[in-house]
């Protein structure tokens, strides 16, 4: 449900189109954004999702006022985008973040901190806090040309959040993490959402934003495809009654075969428990089929008077969700 | 401002970070630690240095000749005192012309400097009437300082013209306390200017305008393109800057490491200066910000290409092409500007009629051609020579000339310029009576017309001329075949001054007046075998020198004639000095002290019965010649240096300054002053490079290089004007090479600044012989680089600035 007053939106993208011009002579058209609206509520973790290409960097730094779009409007903190009213209140955690080589995490901080209009004493402030918080306590003395992956992401994150801005874009924020570092991102995103922070969140890892995000944006070849929470897109872009089924029955596969009561499709086997095979347990495994066909194939079952030890029904996920939708934007 | 500040602190920081800066440091504190023992002390000494010796052929020659016991009584003095070897030697040379080692000589005359039997009266006959040497012959308790001081002047006086008199004053390079080489002939108050405003801006010019330079380029050249690296700039970007001050910041920040570097360097030379050399001159530190502006030229292009290509190794080499585009064009026009603008530059004019006859700075006497609407070069294309003169004989129909070596400081060493006689009969104007007002005013009666065309092509020649007067009136002024054989002018002469029949040579060694007669007998008596004279005729046979035995005066020295009389006025060692011709000699009359330094370079011209004696940088001086009073100083060019001067027969006075500016003085005998000052307003005022005056009063102005105005009497009316055509070079350079130059932005531009603000105002670069009078100045407006180079960098940094508001980074 899109919110009719702005002034709850963190961002509101309005038809916005962005192309490329290629080549000084004959210069090519590229377009990278085509007519996108969206709109991001007020402290909600909003994910954007897309394949290489699909225009999601495009409209971070249309965001971030790093580009200027052929068309349209964006607002950001009911700022214009890319104003500096706008750019001082929100963090950005960009994508392979490089630091100068010749600062330590420390004064990496400070040095962004400043470029904030932050004071020292506030930085001061906040330094031991984040460094806490993004686990690089008794290392931020160190120069960061010696730090790992992991650990410039971590400081980067540090920076973003260092004058505690309402909005937050990060850009592949778990990029390099090991699982521990993912988890504390995630730690970290969760006590934002808490305090009432806005988190624009741009990741690859699907699990990773279904585990997160409120809402999720899908983009694909430079058009917003989809939009919602993520029920919402599994509901609206897939086929939420044609899931799998998985059944194990109390009977041999034959005997299940001479009741003609499986789809066309579905796969009747022994269960194998460890080498041995019991032939009077059978497992029923169907792709897709729908309720009806669900209700059809137990009360067949269940008139033939066989016991159903175990059912399993997968509803579709945020990945099958996604590929359907890239995959019907390249079609 | 503070994220800007943070910045420029930030980029500092990066700075101080960076081993090349280290380095750098190291290197220039090497540079300095190594510098720091070299110093200068001043000594009083006379001793004798190989560049004393003008003529050491003279002087073997003559201690040869004292070996047969000929010579003068002075000179077998000195020879009895020589060392057994050096005897030896020179009674060998008398017999086989061996050639004899200066060095051998220079050591074995100063041995003679220490000692005491070396004065004997009977050889030295006029020691005595001068009162610096009675003193010390009568002084019983001599130091050694004053016996060596006794003994060079002495030896002095046993060779004149052969030993250049010695100051007593001498510098020598030091370092850590130990002497090297010879002492330089200057006192540290006339080296000093020197170092500030030639060696100090060379060392900067090489060390910091060149090395330092480059390195900063490559150093800082990844700067900007860094900014650009995408993980960084967009954080940057994300940040509530503005992309404009961000990108001027990153700029500034690159200037830092510059300021450091160009900071130590110059901090230190500006404390070795001060400790050292007793140089506290405070535009070393000046030359801080302007090294820094200068690289900002060059850091402007660097930071707008790698706004463009992003890319660290294009930006060093298209910064590097710049410079050297810079440079080229720098190269090419002051190369042409060397040979287009100094050297032919007119520096001298007679005019007989309304034939104008020029010399220029090149060294080359000039006729104007008219037909070809140009100067014709005659008797000799001499690059690097200064003529001395012309001046001309109309009685005689003769043109007398000199041809020296230009050497900036008069460092020479050979000091015999030769003497051109120049025969011009269609010149020659009618004999004037006794009276000189009446030659002057028959002289004006002299229509133009009268005067032979100068201009008759070559090609005019008629094959078969009957007369030889015909022969001689289709000859062209610059024939070579009008050329007569002459003796070379004495030793250290340094100007020509017309003089009753022939001419009066001012050297330091006196007067000498030309025998023409006897400079024809001696060429009669040559004897030439392949066209090679066996026996040229001497200076000493032509040169009669009229000034007593007594004159001691040392260079620089400036005389110039009384208008309308036969006498002399002289100013050497800050005295002004009046001599009267008595039939045979130049008699000295009276004189006066000025308060001027005696190494002082000075003009002099007399208008009616003042001498005007105008020093160096400071402002001319008013003095009766009767009376031998200072009257006055004229105040209304201050302390401009007056460069030439030009006496007019109706007592009129022209003064040119060094910057071009022409004045005119006439005689006032009612007013606050003897004489009236104007400043006509003439064409080419302010580019005047030489005037005269002519016999009927015209004033000949030749300004811009090579053009040439007659003005009337009242230097109202432009009578006539020479315009030589355009040559090609020089169509090249007012249409080509100096627009592009003009357009061009100019980093080199930045030293003539750097020069500016390294000349101490209470310490003048002064010139040490007249000739540096000629030498090209320094710019009129010193910041006039700093204006048009930062208008470059404003457009550089405007274009990159609205690049980058564009650019989708």
């Amino acid at each position: 449900m899109v919110p009719t007053s702005s002034n709850l939106l963190a961002i509101d993208v309005q038809q916005l189109s962005k192309t490329y011009r290629e080549g000084i002579v004959f210069p090519r058209l590229h377009p990278a954004l085509k007519d996108v609206s969206l709109q991001v509520r007020s402290g909600e973790v909003f994910g954007l999702l897309g394949p290489n290409g699909a225009g999601k960097t495009t409209l971070i730094k249309v965001l971030l006022g790093i580009l200027h779009p052929t068309q349209g409007v964006a607002e950001v903190l009911t700022q214009p985008a890319g104003s500096k009213a706008a750019r001082r209140k929100i963090g950005y955690l960009p994508e392979n973040l490089v630091f100068p080589r010749h600062h330590t995490g420390r004064s990496a901080l400070y040095f962004y901190g400043r470029l904030s209009e932050m004071s020292d004493a506030q930085i001061a402030a906040r330094e031991n806090e984040l460094f806490d918080l993004v686990s690089l306590q008794g290392r931020q003395n160190e120069a960061v040309r010696r730090y790992s992956k992991g650990m410039r992401q971590r400081l980067g994150l540090a920076q973003a959040m260092l004058h505690d801005p309402d909005l937050l874009i990060l850009d592949e924020p778990t990029d390099g993490l090991d699982p521990m570092g993912r988890s504390q991102i995630r730690d970290v995103l969760d006590k934002l959402k808490q305090r009432g922070k806005t988190v624009f969140l741009n990741s690859h890892i699907l699990q990773e934003v279904e585990l997160i995000c409120d809402r999720v944006a899908i983009m694909a070849l430079g058009r917003l495809r989809g939009i919602g929470t993520i029920d919402e897109l599994i509901r609206s872009h897939s086929d939420e009654q044609a899931g799998s089924l998985k059944l194990e029955v109390f009977a041999s596969p034959d005997r299940i075969r001479a009741l003609s009561i499986v789809p066309a499709g579905g796969l009747v086997e022994t269960i194998d428990f460890g080498g041995l095979n019991d032939q009077s347990l059978s497992r029923i495994a169907v792709a897709s089929i729908d309720q009806a066909g669900v209700d059809r194939l137990v009360d067949g079952l269940r008139n033939a008077e066989l016991s159903i030890l175990r059912m399993e029904r997968a509803r579709p996920s945020l990945e099958q969700v996604f590929m359907n939708i890239v995959g019907a934007a390249k079609s | 401002m503070k994220p800007y500040i943070a910045v420029l602190y930030d980029s500092l920081i990066e700075s101080v970070r960076s081993r090349v800066l280290w380095i750098l440091m190291a290197g220039w504190l090497l540079i300095l630690i190594a510098l720091f023992p070299l110093s200068m002390s001043e000594e009083e000494t006379y001793r004798i240095s190989s560049s004393d010796l003008t003529n050491a052929r003279a002087i073997l020659d003559q201690l040869a000749q004292a070996t047969a016991g000929r010579g003068t009584r002075a000179q077998r003095a000195v020879y009895e005192k020589l060392d057994e070897d050096l005897q030896g030697t020179l009674k060998d040379r008398l017999r086989t012309q061996k050639r004899v080692p200066v060095g051998q000589l220079v050591a074995s005359l100063n041995e003679l400097l220490g000692r005491e039997d070396l004065y004997e009266k009977e050889a030295w006959p006029t020691a005595e009437r001068r009162e610096e040497l009675k003193e010390l012959i009568e002084d019983k308790s001599k130091n050694p300082a004053e016996l060596q001081k006794l003994n060079r002047r002495l030896i002095d006086l046993a060779f004149p013209g052969s030993i250049r008199s010695a100051s007593g004053q001498a510098t020598w390079i030091t370092y850590a306390g130990m002497k090297f080489m010879d002492p330089l002939p200057f006192t540290l108050r006339q080296i000093r200017p020197f170092i500030e405003a030639t060696l100090f801006p060379f060392i900067m010019w090489l060390g910091l305008g060149q090395i330092a330079m480059m390195v900063a380029i490559v150093v800082t050249a990844p700067m900007i393109p860094d900014m650009f690296q995408t993980g960084s700039l967009h954080l940057l970007l994300s940040k509530p800057l503005s992309r404009s001050l961000l990108f001027l910041s990153k700029y500034l920040g690159g200037c830092i490491f510059v300021a450091m570097n160009v900071g130590v360097f110059l901090v230190g030379l500006y404390f070795y200066a001060g400790i050292q050399l007793g140089i506290w001159n405070r535009g070393i530190l000046w030359c801080i910000p302007l090294f820094i502006f200068s690289f900002m030229i060059f850091y402007s292009v660097s930071a707008l290409v790698g706004l463009i290509w992003k890319n660290p190794i294009i930006c060093v080499v298209l910064t590097a092409l710049f410079w050297g585009l810079c440079f080229t064009i720098g190269v090419v026009r002051g190369f042409a500007e060397g040979f287009l603008k100094g050297p032919p530059t007119i520096q001298s004019i007679v005019a007989v009629g309304d034939t104008p006859i020029a010399a220029n700075q090149q060294g080359r006497l000039l006729f104007w051609n008219a037909p070809l609407n140009t100067w014709q070069v005659g008797f000799g294309e001499v690059n690097g020579d200064r003529v001395i003169g012309p001046i001309i004989n109309t009685q005689q129909g003769v043109l007398y000339f000199g041809r020296t070596r230009f050497v900036p400081f008069g460092l020479g060493g050979n000091d015999s310029p030769r003497l051109y006689i120049v025969k011009l009969p269609e010149l020659k104007l009618p004999e004037p009576s006794s009276q000189a007002s009446e030659a002057i005013d028959k002289s004006l009666d002299i229509p133009a017309t009268d005067i032979p065309a100068t201009d008759i092509p070559a090609t005019d020649i008629p094959a078969t001329s009957e007369t030889e007067t015909a022969k001689k009136k289709t000859r062209n002024l610059w024939d070579d075949s009008r050329l007569d054989t002459a003796p070379e002018l004495p030793n250290g002469t340094s100007e020509i001054l017309p003089w009753r029949d022939s001419f009066l040579a001012l050297t330091p060694d006196g007067l000498f007046w030309f025998d023409r007669e006897s400079a024809l007998k001696a060429e009669q008596q040559k004897i030439s075998v392949l066209g090679f004279d066996l026996k040229l005729p001497q200076a000493t046979e032509a040169h009669k020198k009229i000034t007593d035995a007594d004159w001691d005066y040392r260079r620089p020295i400036a005389a110039n004639i009384v208008p309308g009389s036969d006498s002399v006025v002289l100013f050497s060692k800050g005295k002004l000095v009046r001599f009267d011709f008595d039939g045979k000699k130049l008699q000295k009359q009276n004189s006066i002290d000025l308060d001027i330094p005696a190494e002082t370079v000075v003009n002099l011209v007399v208008c009616g019965r003042i001498a005007i004696v105008c020093p160096d940088t400071m402002p001319p001086v008013l003095v009766d010649i009767d009376r031998m009073e200072k009257v006055g100083t004229l105040e209304a060019i201050g302390q401009k240096t007056i460069k030439r001067t030009a006496q007019c027969d109706d007592g009129r006075v022209a003064l040119l300054e060094r910057d071009g500016r022409l004045w005119v003085l006439s005689s006032n005998p009612n007013g606050p002053l003897p004489l009236n000052i104007t400043s006509p307003n003439l064409v080419g005022q302010g580019n005047i490079s030489s005037m005269a005056f002519d016999k009927t009063g015209r004033l000949w102005v030749a300004h811009h290089v090579k053009q040439l105005d007659v003005w009337d009497n009242q230097m109202t009316r432009s009578e006539k004007a020479f315009r030589p055509s355009r040559t090609t070079p020089e169509f090249l350079y007012d249409y080509l090479i100096n627009p592009f130059y003009l357009v061009n932005p100019k980093p080199s531009a930045i030293q003539e600044t750097i020069q500016y603000v390294l000349r101490n105002p209470e310490n003048k670069i002064s010139a040490i012989d007249r000739a540096d009078l000629d030498m090209p100045q320094v710019v009129s407006d010193p910041w006039q680089p700093i204006w048009s180079n930062g208008i470059f960098i404003a457009v550089m940094l405007s274009v990159s600035c609205w690049l980058l508001y564009r650019q989708d980074l």
